[in-house]
């Protein structure tokens, strides 16, 4: 059972991603800003997280610091869901302590089956 | 005693040779004064002494400038300017400021000028001293400071409008193409062969959407400057092979061949590959796309000519008319805008790739002959300077 937690403020892509998650077999949560989010991954353990970039309360890399810096969450999975991804940004996510990028809009297809590589 | 005599005389020349020495000097460096206009006035403005530079600058000669009020140099009605100067100048230290000349021949320029009231030593009559100097090339320059940093300002602001309207585009399509590929894909439920055909027909449109979108913001980061090449070592064959695979299947389905011819001699170049790839992947899509009905073949040639890399796409499709030809790298012409329904496209993949071209240092131009076929070629340099 891999859970999953998807940080999104916009409930229809939210929306689309646990669907999309929980059809695939994973067990989805949302949160949807950046308080939420720690709140929650401190309330339970997550195998893998979906953060977008662009939160309204804070930058979605710094929310990734905070998570990553908790022992727990140390070498969990974080991929970067952003509107702007170009050449070149892909590096930049790396660096800043995510995964992976997945550019928006979501590829359904794409997305299905790069999100079976972090099943448990 | 006269040998005292004697002495006191010879200081007194030594004193006064040294004065007059002095005198010369300073009259010199004010003579030939290179950037600086001097005038001697007269309360009222009337012009008694002036430098070689004032005479020069002003087209005038010492006598011409010794009938002149120095109101006249300025531009102004009848020397109202210099009487509003002279009031500032009897009341404060003196009076700086920035105003417009006029030479002789009536040219106009710029000046930053200084006056001060002086007395003479002599009989305490007031006299006027007026620096003079030509601010043109000052001016010129701190204008294109100023434009500079208005355009500074604007890009900055395109750049945030691209990344906006970037963001909130997508959002909205991300929902459309996201849930109807849900829909398809049945997690929602089963789907009637009808229900099935309108969510595939929301899903193309969607995806047209999200294409055009693409390529105008695309477009408009080109056109804003915002695009940065990533120049590395590429090889040509390869990027060319991999692009090919993309087309496969949409030449498949309009019955079209592919032919390569790769010069061996054209191995690697420097250039962005993403862009090298888009490049390539829209002349191959517009081949394969205006073949004609029946099938055709495409070809893609490679070699190197001197420094540069030329790459053609060859088709045998249904050309493009003469007077067509011109339209063909501007944005959103589609020519026979009638057919564009049939041929889908967003009209903008040869204004970009011409720009992404561009970029590079490079050409595109297109041939073709209307029936019968069109060829696209472009140029690019083979080394670049700043790439790995």
């Amino acid at each position: 059972m891999t859970k999953v937690l998807v940080v999104e403020d916009s409930s229809l892509n939210m929306e689309l991603a646990l669907d999309i998650l929980n059809a695939q077999g994973f067990t989805a949560c949302g949160a949807e800003n950046a308080k939420e989010a720690i709140r929650m991954v401190e309330k339970e353990i997550y195998d893998l997280i979906l953060m977008d970039i662009e939160l309204p309360d804070m930058d979605g890399v710094a929310v990734t610091k905070i998570i990553k810096s908790k022992p727990e969450y140390k070498d969990t999975p974080v991929i970067a869901l952003t509107a702007y991804a170009m050449k070149g940004d892909r590096e930049r996510f790396l660096g800043e302590g995510f995964d992976d990028y997945i550019s928006k809009p979501i590829d359904v297809d794409d997305f299905m089956r790069r999100m079976e590589k972090y099943r448990k | 005693m006269e040998y005292r005599g004697l002495a006191l005389v010879i200081s007194d020349i030594t004193e006064m040779r040294r004065v007059r020495e002095k005198i010369e000097l300073l009259a010199n460096l004010v003579e030939n004064a290179q950037y600086d206009m001097m005038f001697i006035v007269r309360p009222d403005g009337q012009i008694v002494e002036c430098n070689a530079l004032a005479r020069t600058i002003f087209g005038c000669t010492q006598s011409e400038m010794l009938s002149l009020n120095i109101g006249v140099l300025l531009k102004t009605e009848a020397g109202e300017e210099w009487k509003k100067i002279m009031d500032i100048a009897e009341y404060s230290s003196g009076f700086h400021g920035e105003l417009t000349a006029v030479s002789r021949e009536g040219k106009e320029f710029p000046v930053e000028i200084t006056v001060s009231r002086s007395f003479s030593k002599v009989d305490r009559t007031p006299t006027i001293i007026c620096f003079m100097r030509d601010i043109t090339e000052h001016k010129q320059a701190e204008e294109m400071r100023l434009e500079k940093e208005r355009l500074i300002l604007v890009s900055k602001a395109k750049s945030e409008f691209l990344a906006n309207m970037s963001h909130e585009l997508r959002t909205p399509l991300n929902a459309i193409i996201g849930f109807s590929e849900l829909l398809k894909q049945k997690i929602a439920g089963e789907l009637e062969e009808k229900q099935e055909h309108y969510v595939d027909n929301i899903i193309t449109s969607g995806k047209h959407l999200l294409d055009l979108i693409n390529s105008i913001l695309d477009l408009s980061k080109v056109e804003a400057g915002k695009i940065e090449l990533i120049i590395e070592k590429m090889s040509v064959p390869e990027t060319i092979n991999e692009t090919l695979y993309l087309i496969k299947e949409k030449a498949a389905k309009h019955n079209v061949t592919i032919k390569k011819e790769y010069s061996p001699q054209l191995d690697s170049i420097q250039a962005d590959q993403q862009r090298f790839k888009q490049i390539l992947i829209n002349l191959l899509d517009n081949a394969v796309k205006f073949s004609k009905p029946e099938g055709g073949t495409v070809t893609i040639t490679a070699k190197k000519e001197g420094d540069t890399a030329k790459l053609s796409v060859s088709d045998t499709g249904i050309g493009i008319r003469e007077e067509d030809m011109k339209k063909l790298f501007q944005e959103f012409q589609q020519l026979d805008s009638g057919k564009s329904r049939k041929y889908g496209g967003t009209g903008l993949g040869l204004a970009i790739s011409k720009q992404l071209v561009e970029l590079h240092g490079g050409k595109i131009r297109a041939e073709s002959k209307f029936g019968e076929g069109s060829t696209f070629t472009f140029t690019l340099p083979i080394a670049q300077k700043g790439g790995k």
